[in-house]
């Protein structure tokens, strides 16, 4: 599998952010304790998210996810998933488990 | 028959799943509330290779009468990696008996949504009342193996299948100068 291209990695550090934005105002939430109609609530702070998924060019939260966990397998020196799966350490895997997720 | 759906509002019993993105313990109930699951965004998840259990409060029913048919307990959970066992059990506590249902082998697809459902109320084997409802806590048990592969669950739902008050009794229309009356019977 080739390297993730500069522009591509912005793509996903974008998505990231979007992600680091949704965990904010989802957060703010609950500033106040619970309240009917929270969980609702969520809704459009999760399409504000996937809006910017789709302008980076991921369709879906699952694939977004992909990608940046292949960012991060590629950070720590594999190619792909798979020679991650077969080549990787327990350190390795517990540096990953550190990564932005 | 109709449904009303009951989303966790607040702590269970039990918060020991060990990890989580969103709320720390005891407030995991906030990452698995969403009317729409969010996937990896928030979520309670486990790396440990032995189950650890949470159990969340559900909002009190806005219907509170007819006939409660059965309630279904609906779990969006994934693994990043695949599994090489079972890593989910469905849990509901009633009265102060926690039941599990039988494990589920979890796949990396995060939109998978199962389901368990209970007839009756496991801690009585009586038909659910809705008292049984406003005190029911539901959850869910996790593990993982550590540095291999994780669970996660994002969204914990019940839904109560229920027949109103009114449902299946004879009505009558009664006609007068008055108007017109609709007796249940």
């Amino acid at each position: 599998m080739p390297l993730i291209e500069p522009v591509e990695q912005n793509k996903i550090l974008a998505g990231r952010k979007a992600v680091d934005d949704y965990r904010a105002s989802h957060s703010m939430l609950y500033i106040g304790g619970y309240y009917k109609g929270v969980s609702e609530d969520h809704t459009p702070l999760l399409n504000v998210m996937l809006e910017e998924f789709k302008k980076q060019g991921f369709n879906s939260i699952q694939e977004f996810f992909d990608a940046s966990e292949l960012l991060n397998i590629q950070e720590l020196g594999f190619t792909s998933k798979e020679d991650f799966g077969a080549k990787a350490t327990l350190a390795d895997r517990g540096t990953l488990y550190g990564m932005w997720q | 028959m109709s449904t009303e759906t009951l989303r966790p509002n607040a702590a269970g019993d039990e918060c020991n799943i060990p990890e989580e993105v969103g709320a720390a313990c005891p407030n995991h109930y906030q990452n698995v509330d969403e009317a729409v699951a969010d996937g990896w965004t928030t979520r309670v998840y486990s790396v440990a290779d032995a189950y650890t259990r949470d159990l969340y409060n559900i909002a009190d029913s806005g219907v509170g009468a007819g006939t409660i048919n059965h309630i279904t307990v609906y779990v969006v959970a994934f693994v990043n990696d695949t599994p090489d066992s079972p890593s989910l059990k469905i849990a509901i506590k009633s009265n102060s008996t926690v039941t599990e249902d039988t494990e589920r082998t979890l796949t990396t697809t995060i939109t998978t949504l199962y389901s368990k459902q209970w007839t009756t109320n496991p801690a009585d084997s009586q038909a659910w009342e809705w008292a049984d409802i406003n005190a029911l806590q539901v959850g869910i048990a996790l593990h993982g193996k550590p540095g291999i592969w994780s669970s996660h669950c994002t969204q914990v739902y019940v839904e109560v299948d229920y027949t109103a008050a009114a449902e299946g009794g004879a009505q009558y229309i009664r006609m007068s100068p008055f108007g017109i009356n609709i007796i249940r019977g």
